[in-house]
């Protein structure tokens, strides 16, 4: 892999997001009840989504580690949770915003899936700090992974139990606009959006994973050279 | 070496390394004291905090959780305390039993420690905070709390497992565990607020299922990667 | 870029405010900015760090090589190749 053979897939990324929030702004109907401020949907959900099934892959990656070993499956597992938990802090974000538009505060106890996503950042914010404090870098990858496979298992569950708490403590009167009421030119411009920012994800996991390799690359080549670099650093990235 | 050493089977294991732990908290007499102390306190903490004389409903089944959660953080902290002074994790590995026979050990030890611990704080918070009568509810409560302690007590075994070889465990422990805990509370305070409502109302059931499914969960994961927390 | 960002702050002017249309444009516009600038600077910093390695490699090659065919003493060729290398991980149970 190198940068010129991910030109492609980040050229893909950028016409999709333009052609996403191209969509949004111009072709998708302005909703009816939330007017403008509907629109950061297209941009939060699809967030969201792609965070959750990262942090998902994170673990699975972990597993991977546990059953082979193969220090290349840490890796992944490290570069998918790292991305998810940036994507992770564009929900928290987008979702204020939301809030801000639509109740004038800038967060709101009662919204089940911002509230599990909370919870489930404030867990994921464990995992670089729990790769330091572990020195062996075996030690430090396999305790990674069980962290990552656990973790994976709670975000659903975590978000199971908050809808139900908040299903049970705040009964809704309103019933919510995606319940199949869904206009045609709101689902395709959702889709292209989750599509986008899917594409978007995946290539910016390439480029972490490109990162890491050719600094591990330049290291191994220092080493080579009879530089500094025989005791191996204190990191939270995994070393390959 | 002509034989190899004869396995032993899992079970015997659990039960020799909990009976090891068990006398070693009795002989010792330390985590259980601490743990009732800092519970406690935080039920004092608390009482000023809110400002209430008696607490009932929301505010009586938090005024439980919350202390029960931080005193559950110190057992955890300690978990593998006396595996870890004299090396004692690479001696289990090389006895013949299975690996992940310590982590259930060690779970069921901290679900012991929690109950035992209960059995003193639930009465003086009957005593000291509680606005309803306690008695009539118990059997509601110990319900909740059995299964609360079995959920924390597994997700503690898996964290403290992971924060084995950690340089600083004591920072890396309460922050794996709290937001690994909330699901289990908020099922724990959902089940219990209506219980301790001056005119107590029922249990609804789906709680305590809700916390049942995540022990249950908790377990499953845990023994599919117990085993490579144990090693070395 | 087909979306111009000129374009979307034009028509944000004519949004009513009560329903915060500037904060949801701003969401959208700073979110493309960050990741496009992100993806540029690595690019950028990849091509760099992958242009030294590979330079660094050359120049180690020519001086092992040069080495070899000299005194015969090898330089860094000799080095422990890699600590963390130096041993294939093995984590499978060992029982």
């Amino acid at each position: 892999m190198t940068v010129r053979g991910l030109r492609p897939l980040s050229i893909l990324s950028v016409v999709l997001l333009a052609a996403g929030f191209g969509l949004a702004f111009f072709y998708a109907p302005l909703d009816a009840d939330q007017g403008f401020r509907q629109k950061i949907f297209y941009l939060h959900v699809p967030i969201g989504i792609v965070a959750l099934i990262g942090f998902v892959i994170g673990g699975i990656h972990g597993l991977r580690y546990l059953r082979t070993g193969n220090s290349e499956a840490d890796l992944r597992s490290y570069v998918n949770i790292h991305q998810s938990q940036i994507l992770a802090v564009s929900v928290l974000i987008t979702g204020a915003i939301w809030g801000k538009t639509a109740w004038g505060a800038w967060w709101r106890w009662d919204e089940p899936f911002l509230v599990s996503f909370l919870i489930v950042f404030l867990l994921y914010c464990t995992y670089q700090p729990l790769r330091l404090s572990i020195d062996d870098p075996r030690r430090q990858a396999r305790a990674a992974s069980v962290f990552a496979v656990v973790a994976g298992a709670f975000v659903p569950i975590n978000f199971a139990v908050v809808r139900m708490a908040d299903a049970y403590l705040h009964p809704r009167t309103l019933s919510n606009a995606a319940d199949g009421s869904m206009p045609g030119s709101v689902l395709i411009t959702f889709l292209l959006c989750l599509v986008a920012i899917s594409v978007l994800y995946a290539t910016l996991v390439r480029y972490e994973l490109l990162s890491k390799s050719t600094t591990f690359r330049l290291r191994a080549l220092e080493r080579r050279a009879g530089g500094d670099d025989l005791i191996p650093r204190r990191s939270a990235v995994p070393q390959a | 070496m002509s034989q190899a050493p004869k396995p032993i089977s899992a079970r015997r294991a659990v039960l020799t390394i909990l009976r090891k732990d068990l006398l070693l908290e009795r002989r010792s007499f330390e985590l259980l004291p601490a743990m009732g102390l800092l519970a406690l306190g935080t039920m004092i903490v608390l009482r000023f905090a809110l400002d209430q004389e008696t607490v009932s409903g929301d505010l009586a089944a938090g005024s439980l959780l919350v202390p029960l959660l931080f005193a559950s953080l110190l057992g955890v902290s300690r978990l593998f305390g006396s595996e870890e002074r004299d090396a004692g994790v690479q001696q289990y590995l090389l006895s013949p039993a299975p690996a992940g026979a310590l982590l259930a050990a060690k779970v069921a030890g901290l679900a012991l420690v929690l109950a035992a611990l209960e059995v003193v704080l639930v009465p003086v918070f009957g005593l000291l905070l509680l606005g309803p009568d306690l008695l009539p509810v118990l059997p509601e409560i110990v319900l909740v709390l059995v299964l609360l302690d079995l959920t924390l007590a597994t997700l503690g075994g898996i964290v403290a497992g992971i924060a084995i070889g950690a340089r600083s465990r004591e920072l890396i422990v309460p922050i794996l565990v709290v937001p690994l805990a909330i699901p289990a509370l908020i099922a724990a305070q959902a089940a219990l607020a209506p219980v301790l409502e001056p005119g107590a109302e029922a249990l609804a059931w789906r709680w305590p299922g809700v916390l049942a499914i995540y022990a249950v969960v908790l377990a499953l994961v845990g023994s599919v990667v117990g085993e490579y927390l144990v090693e070395d | 870029m087909t979306l111009s960002v000129p374009s979307v702050l034009a028509q944000a002017s004519t949004i009513p405010d009560e329903s915060g249309g500037a904060y949801v444009i701003a969401a959208y516009v700073v979110f493309l900015v960050l990741v496009v600038a992100y993806v540029a600077i690595m690019a950028q910093r990849l091509t760099r760090i992958s242009k030294i390695a590979d330079d660094l490699e050359a120049r180690l090659d020519g001086l092992e090589h040069a080495g070899q065919q000299g005194a015969g003493v090898v330089q860094g060729g000799e080095l422990p190749s890699d600590v963390t290398q130096a041993e294939p991980p093995t984590i499978a149970p060992t029982r």
